[in-house]
């Protein structure tokens, strides 16, 4: 995955959003291992 | 490739239970992570984050940090796959320098965004039935479970909504 934002307004909303690209896949791992590996 | 590289640090979390998922993930998308910041410091080079060369460069240097740290050989193979996974996946989705200098290689599934949304769901299934292996036993049953792989397809659909506003 490269994605090249624009400059500006545009290049910040584009930076945003590869940054919560980055970050989803990670805390939806994170979040279900800790949760799944937790016994009752 | 987006939530392939997510769904490799699963399989090898399943392979190697010890090395921490809240590490594996972040070195499978480390090029990626390099690629954000050179675009925020307005230095963008593909080269540096995703070549050939920068993601062994990147690996060794992840495995031999891991090594030092961990003591264990086998672990720190394990955070050396993450990250080197990164550049093999990549070729098959994208084009991916190789070198400084040197061509540019790869299969480009992004062209055929039905093959790849087919390709990395499958990715994600085929590593979170791996993965599952790992859970204590009363968790592997649990239907929440699957909530990894379809969190991890939904997340894909977007992101090729995103960057083809066309698709499907």
């Amino acid at each position: 995955m490269i994605v090249g934002p624009p400059a500006g307004i545009q290049g910040f909303a584009a930076r945003f959003i590869v940054g919560v690209a980055l970050l989803a896949p990670w805390l939806w791992l994170v979040v279900f291992d800790r949760l799944l590996r937790r016994t009752r | 490739m987006y939530v392939g590289h997510a769904a490799i640090a699963a399989l090898l979390k399943g392979k190697r239970p010890r090395v921490s998922i809240a590490l594996l993930v972040p070195i499978a998308f480390a090029p990626d992570w390099i690629d954000a910041f050179s675009h925020v410091v307005h230095r963008p080079n593909s080269s540096l984050s995703h070549s050939l060369l920068s993601v062994a460069i990147g690996a060794t240097v992840c495995g031999v940090l891991y090594w030092l740290w961990s003591k264990n050989a086998g672990d720190a193979l394990v955070v050396w796959l993450a990250y080197a996974s990164h550049w093999p996946a990549d070729f098959i989705t994208g084009v991916k320098p190789t070198w400084p200098t040197g061509p540019m290689v790869g299969l480009e599934l992004y062209a055929r965004p039905g093959w790849d949304l087919s390709l990395e769901s499958a990715l994600a299934v085929v590593c979170w039935l791996v993965y599952r292996r790992s859970l204590p036993a009363e968790s592997r049953g649990r239907s929440i479970g699957w909530l990894i792989p379809l969190g991890l397809i939904a997340m894909q659909v977007v992101f090729e909504a995103l960057q083809r506003p066309s698709f499907p």
